[in-house]
């Protein structure tokens, strides 16, 4: 049976099956990619594939899972279904029995999912491979597609006039890519080619959280519907006039939670030569950071860091890392951050200006009048890097938004979660999101680590040729290989020894008595020890490995007492 | 499943409405139902409240059936309360509005224009939705809980529910039409039309027999003053904060309130609604497109406001099991550590914070008041948890206020007047202290207060209220809170070469109102360390804390378990006064000898009594044991004891507990050579060391041979 011509129909006389099918890779990847192909490519109803972030959800919706369908004329009664699909076609001479005992209502769910925020553009290239051929033939079948969607809806508009116009106005409304009034609301950082669909989910609703990122398999549907009218009170009249249900709809049949968006990254990729690759990493990054390797040591730990367990609050892995120190130089940062943009599937640059901090929103807020969750820029996905600019930031007066944001941003630094607006309570999500922040003195924002640049004066005055001689050693093998060293090591399944365990615990009674270290800083050693053994491609921690953590910790902390 | 037999109910339910009584007291039967009756045959009522608890008492098995399928019910109790009003009428009704003129107009044309002896009821020709002048609405069984939103599914369809949630959006009360009363201007004839939907399609052909005969093609006009309104309000609700699953965005639901249930809530209100869930039923193509989607709705039949302590007390009572877990061996050790179980160690700091939540018993003796609630100061170092802490207890106490010294807001800690921008009127805003009421207040950096709250806060420590005057207004709020502050060393770190004044930098006048003063230190220490490493890496190895601690609580157990204690009200037995009396005393003489830095006075003594009522209730004991007074002293000990600390670490060698132990008891034997073993373990106990420790430290002053313990245990011989 070819995947691709699948029906809804044929979907659920054999779900088994097909769910099983779904499981070998080379099978889902035969199903087309939504990402990378305009939806006007495809049939009604066509099997596809899509990758995406659940933005929101709706509150469940009830259908009609089966029901009877009789024939005026004959009295010949059949069975639908409605799952899977929103049109049913009910002919003139037909009719829907609603009273029919058989007819099974089940429930389905809406998530609004959109293309992941933050993607970098080397993604969406590499992407590019599962582009569809855009042939002739396929416009075609396309077209004569529309125009059959037109004929059944005059059939189906019926006697009554009022609804054939309510109908026709809605079909020269373009259905297909986002065209929401305000689509802001969704992409605080609108990009070229973002998708949103409304995917309906049938089962395993309640394991999709907000901001997962997931790979969505199911049938496109990109007939327009009416939002069904709720109540002649004005309420929902508004509600009415959003074409929200316009965003074409998936109904989806299988998902599954994605670890990385990494395109290189396939399930069983093995990475070779990790100690050569750090080194070249490191080569770059300390050229980057003007010379200085401390600096670009804790970048790379940076970039691979990610938290790893949550518990009563207590979030352990976050390395969120200021940079201070940064010269004055207005092109440095955003130099340094196309680098980091390179080497990152997910990264946004946020210049910390006065008017973004005023004028942006950074926490998703409930809208109820049209009721949907309006997005802020720090609805990101999880391991999404954050790079605030805050040598950007001027002397002037914030105003109560900008405060509010302040404080969303130390928040989520702190505790890695964020409290999004529901107006009447302010209810907290888990997130993920590294940030570093680059600044002259010591950030005003919090962060777990701080490292004070020392940078090269040669470097400084030959950013320029540095930035040049970056972009020509990083050769695309090299960049690749790089990329997949960072999202690789970072998934490693890490984990402390007994020895090691004893170890620590002598060290640190050492730390106590010498340093009178705190909690947090032992907190600290082991979060770094991981991402020292990690970025060596280790699943356990060494002695040595914690031998250099400690060093560079001492290193970094004379630092800044000088 | 048979069919139901629905005439056999109706007879049911109609013996139910004229017999169920209920025999109060006096032994006096109050029919409940029959007199609702009549006061709606009378027009002094609308709606018709029947409790299912009710129908349970007379009939289980038709309160279930009503459950499920209630609106078929409502239905039929509608219809029997039609066939029934008559007989209650037992006076004139005075015509209320337009519509009851309008009917009797109408039934007493019918009349004249009938044959005087034909049987006919008049009011068979209107629809009965027009004559009924009541509603119809059931309460649920009070056994069933309010339940979240989410927990709502397509098997509830039909059925009678109540749920919880908080009103985001209410629309204007708006009339619907219930029954449309049309005019042929031809023929003069009336047309009823009954409407069910929200939306319906007007009539305009005259229907009536003339019309018809005549063929006069009559046209029908709305009366909208012989038609019938209800009152209409779609309410949307979302689900509470503490009832959406991590991760997910909270659910919501519309509310359809009809007649008398309308105008009860405003968004913003926690709300508990009981009603009928249903789908929301469409016409013709609509329901083709979006796959036969149905919306579906809440007809409500009792919407009730809830209020915070409504809200907090909502929660069920703790299970058999839950109990039985948290009364077992050393449950306070167990509660305590349960407290912000991701810091480590501090467990008198946490037993008191315990003790703070649970709170000693208020007295009122003439007119005089002596609080309850327990004040703790925390101070020490930065970075030892301290706000940890009070984030923790702020989470945990059910109702709570968390600021700082500092205090953003105008309002700050006390409370302020605004003038209202609209009317010019005053207002009182009340600030943290008002709006933690009956609850806790955890103030941070308590030493970097401003002066005017710093002032304000004497008397809410001591009398609990707030006086203000204010821009005219002079008034005393209640400000019943127990006080956690957090405070930091005026140099930086805590210097024991001064006293507490000034290392705090607050006013003895004020520090005395704390019953315990707490002293965090951050001292290094071998086995300590040891401790914390292992915790530690133990956390970061297994993502869990070590299994070798007692298993922490869950917050919402806590709470219950916490909330259940606070019903208690305990005494202090007569004999033990004494007892108090003596120890208060002795703390007083030590307090003079030593030269203590803190305060010993008549506060500590309150203190004690409060730490002690306090324990007793954490017991879910009515009286005051002597072990509880012991523990409050010890308690207090230790909180004294965490600020004389850093002086005796100055010394060569920081005594140890056998050399402290000993000093007791020779003390206590003075010039005798004998002292008993009760006395001994009952001095000991009040200092802070249990039974097993004085055993040891008996032991090994015997193997020295310092003294000698009788066979039995019972006596102590020095040599």
């Amino acid at each position: 049976m070819d995947i691709e011509t699948l029906t809804p129909r044929q979907w659920i006389e054999n779900e088994e099956a097909y769910t099983k099918l779904l499981e070998d890779q080379n099978i889902r990847d035969k199903i087309p990619f939504l990402n990378v192909n305009k939806t006007e490519h495809f049939k009604n109803l066509s099997l596809v594939k899509f990758y995406g972030m659940v933005q929101d959800m709706d509150s469940p919706e009830y259908y009609l899972e089966k029901f009877e369908v009789i024939n005026k004329i004959t009295k010949q009664s059949t069975y639908v279904t409605g799952k899977y699909n929103e049109n049913i076609t009910v002919e003139d001479n037909e009719y829907v029995n609603f009273e029919n005992s058989s007819n099974i209502t089940s429930e389905r769910q809406t998530f609004v999912v959109i293309s992941v925020p933050a993607i970098n553009s080397w993604v969406h290239t590499l992407d590019g491979k599962f582009r569809l051929d855009v042939t002739k033939n396929m416009q075609t079948e396309f077209s004569s597609n529309k125009r059959a969607y037109e004929e059944t809806m005059d059939v189906e508009a019926g006697p009554s006039n009022v609804e054939k116009k309510v109908c026709s106005e809605v079909s020269k409304a373009p259905y297909t890519k986002s065209t929401s009034s305000n689509p802001k609301d969704i992409f605080p950082f609108p990009k070229e080619g973002e998708q949103v669909f409304h995917i309906k989910l049938y089962t395993n609703q309640d394991k999709l959280k907000i901001n997962d990122v997931c790979e969505f398999v199911g049938f496109l549907d990109t007939f327009p519907t009416l939002i069904p009218e709720v109540c002649d009170a004005q309420m929902d009249t508004d509600a009415l006039n959003a074409p929200a249900s316009l965003y074409p709809r998936i109904h989806c049949v299988n998902y599954k939670k994605m670890k990385h968006n990494n395109p290189l990254l396939e399930e069983d990729t093995k990475i070779e030569n990790i100690d050569v690759l750090r080194k070249d990493l490191l080569v770059v990054l300390t050229q980057l950071l003007l010379g200085d390797e401390l600096a670009a040591e804790y970048l790379l730990y940076h970039l691979i860091s990610q938290v790893y367990l949550r518990r009563d609050g207590l979030a352990l892995g976050k390395f969120s890392l200021n940079i201070s120190n940064i010269p004055s130089l207005p092109s440095y940062p955003i130099g340094l951050y196309k680098f980091i943009e390179k080497l990152l599937p997910k990264s946004i640059y946020l210049p910390m200006t006065l008017e973004n901090l005023n004028d942006l929103t950074f926490v998703p807020k409930k809208n109820y009048e049209l009721n949907y969750l309006s997005s802020g820029v720090l609805q990101l996905s999880n391991n999404t890097h954050v790079v605030l600019d805050e040598t950007k930031l001027s002397p002037g007066k914030l105003n109560e938004a900008g405060l509010s944001n302040i404080k969303a941003l130390s928040s989520c630094i702190k505790h890695q979660s964020l409290h999004y607006d529901f107006k009447f309570y302010p209810l907290e999500f888990d997130c993920d999101i590294p940030f570093l922040i680059l600044s002259e003195g010591k950030s005003m924002i919090p962060s777990d680590v701080h490292v004070v640049l020392q940078p090269d004066e040669m470097c400084l005055n030959n950013f320029k040729e540095i930035v040049e001689a970056a972009d020509h050693f990083l050769k695309p093998d090299l960049l690749n290989n790089i990329r997949k060293y960072l999202t690789s090591v970072r998934l490693i399944d890490y984990s402390l020894s007994e020895e090691i365990e004893t170890f620590i615990q002598d060290e640190f009674v050492k730390m106590r008595q010498d340093k009178n270290a705190t909690i947090d800083d032992l907190h600290g050693m082991l979060i770094l020890a991981r991402l020292v053994s990690i970025s060596e491609g280790k699943k356990t921690l060494g002695e040595s490995a914690w031998k250099k953590a400690s060093e560079i910790e001492e290193t970094r902390k004379i630092r800044i007492k000088n | 499943m048979a069919r139901r037999d629905y005439d056999k109910d109706k007879e049911q339910l109609k013996t139910f409405l004229l017999e169920y009584c209920i025999t109060d007291n006096s032994g006096n039967k109050n029919f409940k139902y029959s007199n609702q009756l009549t006061k709606l045959a009378h027009r002094e009522q609308v709606g018709f409240w029947i409790e299912l608890d009710d129908v349970n008492d007379f009939d289980d098995d038709l309160a279930k059936a009503i459950q499920l399928n209630t609106r078929r019910y409502s239905n039929l109790v509608a219809d029997i309360v039609f066939e029934l009003l008559p007989t209650f009428v037992q006076k004139d009704v005075v015509a209320k509005d337009a519509l009851d003129v309008y009917i009797e107009h109408r039934l007493m044309m019918e009349n004249r224009l009938r044959q005087p002896n034909e049987q006919h009821d008049a009011r068979n020709k209107f629809p009965t939705e027009l004559m009924r002048r009541y509603e119809i609405y059931f309460q649920n069984l009070t056994t069933n809980k309010a339940v979240p939103i989410r927990e709502i599914k397509a098997e509830n369809i039909g059925t009678l529910v109540t749920v919880r949630g908080i009103v985001t959006r209410c629309t204007e009360v708006k009339p619907m039409m219930c029954v449309a009363t049309y005019t042929c201007d031809q023929c003069g004839a009336e047309t009823y039309q009954p409407i069910n939907a929200l939306s319906f399609m007007p009539i305009d052909m005259c229907q009536s027999d003339d019309c018809k005969t005549n063929k006069s093609g009559g046209r029908l006009y709305l009366q909208t003053r012989g038609s019938k309104f209800v009152k209409f309000q779609e309410v949307k609700i979302q689900e509470q904060s503490d009832q959406v699953p991590v991760g997910h965005i909270p659910r919501t639901l519309t509310i359809f309130c009809r007649g008398e249930v309308t105008r009860m809530a405003l968004p913003g209100d926690h709300i508990a609604v009981t009603g009928v869930f249903l789908p929301l039923i469409k016409q013709g193509f609509k329901q083709i497109m979006g796959g036969l989607l149905s919306e579906t709705y809440l007809e409500a039949h009792k919407l009730v406001s809830l209020n915070k302590l409504d809200l907090e007390n909502s929660d069920d009572p703790l299970t058999a099991e839950e109990l039985a877990t948290l009364t077992g061996e050393d449950f306070y050790t167990k509660l305590a550590l349960s407290l912000a179980p991701e810091i480590y160690g501090h467990l008198d700091v946490k037993k008191a914070l315990l003790l703070l939540l649970v709170g000693g018993v208020d007295k009122r003796p003439d007119g005089m008041k002596i609080r309850g609630n327990i004040n703790i100061c925390l101070m020490g170092d930065p970075g030892v948890a301290k706000s940890q802490l009070l984030g923790y207890i702020n989470r945990l106490a059910p109702r709570s206020q968390y600021t700082t010294g500092r205090g953003s807001s105008g309002v700050g800690l006390t409370a302020s007047v605004m003038k209202d921008p609209m009317t010019g009127e005053m207002m009182l805003e009340g600030g943290a202290l008002v709006l933690a009421d009956q609850g806790v207040c955890c103030i941070d950096e308590f030493d970097k207060m401003a002066d005017e709250d710093r002032t304000a806060i004497h008397e809410v420590m001591e009398q609990q209220t707030i006086s203000i005057a204010k821009a005219g207004i002079m008034t005393t709020l209640n400000a019943r809170v127990s006080i956690l502050a957090a405070a930091n060393p005026a140099y930086g770190r805590y210097n024991p070469k001064r006293t507490i004044e000034q290392n705090i930098q607050l006013p003895a006048a004020l520090l005395s109102r704390f019953d315990l003063l707490w002293l965090i230190q951050d001292k290094a220490n071998r086995d300590n360390d040891l401790n914390l490493a292992r915790h530690i890496t133990y956390v970061h190895q297994h993502s869990k804390q070590p299994p070798t601690l007692v298993e922490a609580l869950d917050m919402k157990v806590m709470r219950k378990y916490i909330s259940m204690c606070k019903m208690k009200d305990p005494a202090i037995p007569e004999e033990l006064t004494d007892f108090i009396v003596s120890a208060y005393v002795e703390l007083r003489i030590e307090a003079r000898n030593s030269k203590d830095m803190t305060f010993t006075s008549a506060r500590n003594l309150l203190g004690i009594l409060r730490l002690s009522t306090a324990l007793a209730r954490l017991r879910l004991s009515n009286i005051v044991e002597k072990d509880d007074v012991n523990e409050a002293i010890r308690l207090m000990e230790m909180s004294k004891d965490s600020l004389k600390h850093t002086f005796e670490n100055q010394g060569q060698r920081p005594p140890n507990v056998n050399d402290k132990i000993f000093a007791i008891i020779s003390e206590l034997a003075g010039d005798n050579k004998t002292v008993t073993m009760s006395a001994v373990l009952e001095k000991c106990a009040s200092k802070g060391y249990n039974p097993d420790l004085v055993d040891a430290c008996i032991d090994e002053y015997e193997e020295l041979n310092v003294w000698l313990i009788n066979q039995t245990r019972t006596k102590l011989t020095f040599i």
